[in-house]
């Protein structure tokens, strides 16, 4: 109805058009089944978009084969992906970085106002480029309980990037990822709280504690309980992750959500 | 359990009320900066009149709030409706068997695996609840950095315009809808968690 009163082009018209791409890319989206026909999906809404190249991932070491339910789509030059995994650059990749410091869509052009970026940071960048990636949006993916991810859409070097697209990007970006989120999940037959790890309150109080450098006289005395006592719980905390160290045992948590970072600093 | 709060038993509820506006103050002025109003430290608005129903999470042991959120009905004044219709691009959802899902507040006071849980029962809650009595969707405003979250908890979910900046944030609209299989699509997602809400118990029986 209202559609022929809104003006041909102008923002207006383009708002309604991106809308409609992010619909549509949803619509089709939540039917698909399996990995692949995502990938084509997101293809299409990429050049839809204006970009060249796109990469769904978790951040993640993606040679361990143990990683069933963590995702990694991309179609960026190969060249680039095959330095970026052989030299482990993801380590130093500053927009992985960026993405941990905010949970809305962002430039990379804009990633020098938003974290500091050391010399080996820029090599990364600098030798993105030289493999013919250029400017990008990410939108991050940072689900707590779960390994932080991100969405990117990138154009060739050299060529401008879409930036007023930035906020339907955001849209988009957001369906992309939940929809290679729930078919991994499909896949690894196990939701992300299927293998959680319980910790008693008390185990977790010492565990916070314990995160935020306290001994165990000081757990102790903080809690009102014994040295002894504190020991114990964070032992069974240890085993219940499996792991040998209490450091593990405490960015498990945090990993798993049951610690919050702010519980930490 | 999540309780519902309405006005024919909101004088029964008055202590989970006052402690849920109380957190709507610390979490949506004290920590999101939001530029609204408060009173004697409660955070109450135009919108918290007899219309307004919520479902409250308190702590079992000391009553306190644990989480909550509100439902306005979308036939009246509301939210999406009234102060950001500019975030729909397309006409925007209203009628009786729709509501507008605002404030939703997690306590302050709670880590984050109980924030996660609260979250969770708080959601299905929301879909028992429309499930009971005949709502079809929910609008709702959100802040876009929460995206993420609000489509991972597995119910079906669209834009209903690309999201707009507000001040210092970027706020979108979402429409949320609920059929019997919306239960399915959170068991999936892994964030069912039984939320004992019941409907049509009086105070006194209760």
């Amino acid at each position: 109805m209202g559609r022929a009163l809104l003006p041909k082009n102008g923002l207006r018209q383009e708002t309604l058009d991106y809308l409609r791409v992010a619909q549509e890319f949803i619509d089709a989206a939540r039917r698909t089944e399996n990995v692949s026909d995502l990938e084509l999906l997101i293809e299409q809404v990429a050049y839809d978009l204006g970009f060249d190249f796109y990469a769904l991932i978790h951040h993640v070491d993606h040679r361990a084969a143990h990683r069933a339910a963590s995702i990694r789509l991309e179609n960026y030059p190969a060249s680039w992906v095959e330095k970026f995994l052989e030299h482990k650059l993801y380590s130093w990749d500053p927009i992985h970085m960026a993405s941990y410091a905010t949970n809305l869509a962002f430039a990379w052009s804009d990633v020098p106002d938003m974290i500091n970026l050391s010399k080996k940071h820029k090599d990364v960048l600098k030798m993105a480029t030289r493999e013919g990636l250029g400017d990008g949006i990410t939108v991050p993916a940072n689900l707590p309980g779960e390994a932080n991810g991100s969405c990117s859409f990138a154009v060739r070097a050299g060529k401008n990037l879409p930036r007023q697209h930035l906020n339907a990007v955001h849209l988009i970006g957001s369906v992309a990822f939940n929809s290679a989120r729930e078919i991994a999940m499909k896949t690894a037959c196990a939701p992300s709280s299927g293998n959680s790890v319980h910790l008693s309150p008390r185990q977790l109080d010492c565990a916070i504690l314990a995160g935020q450098g306290k001994s165990d006289w000081e757990i102790a005395t903080i809690l009102g309980i014994a040295e002894d006592t504190v020991s114990q719980h964070l032992d069974t905390a240890r085993e219940r992750y499996g792991v040998a160290r209490r450091v593990q045992m405490v960015i498990r948590a945090v990993h798993d959500g049951k610690i919050a970072l702010t519980d930490l600093l | 359990m999540v309780n519902i709060v309405n006005s024919s038993n909101k004088t029964f509820n008055s202590f989970a009320i006052e402690s849920m506006f109380r957190d709507r103050k610390r979490v949506f002025i004290d920590l999101l900066k939001w530029n609204i109003g408060h009173s004697d430290g409660l955070e109450i608005d135009q919108f918290d009149d007899d219309d307004a129903e919520y479902l409250i999470v308190s702590d079992p042991e000391n009553k306190s709030h644990m989480g909550s959120v509100r439902l306005l009905r979308t036939d009246r004044p509301h939210i999406l409706g009234d102060l950001f219709p500019h975030l729909c691009d397309m006409p925007i959802p209203t009628g009786p068997s729709i509501r507008e899902i605002t404030r939703l507040c997690l306590s302050p006071r709670l880590r984050a695996a109980e924030r996660l849980q609260i979250r969770n029962r708080l959601a299905t809650a929301l879909v028992e609840y429309a499930l009971l009595t005949g709502i079809t969707s929910y609008t709702g405003v959100a802040e876009m950095g929460w995206l993420n979250q609000i489509f991972a908890l597995g119910w079906r979910c669209d834009p209903l315009g690309i999201p707009k900046p507000v001040g210092k944030s970027l706020i979108g609209a979402l429409h949320i809808h609920v059929s019997p299989n919306s239960i399915n699509l959170l068991r999936q997602a892994g964030t069912y968690a039984t939320s004992g809400l019941t409907l049509g118990r009086s105070p006194l029986a209760a």
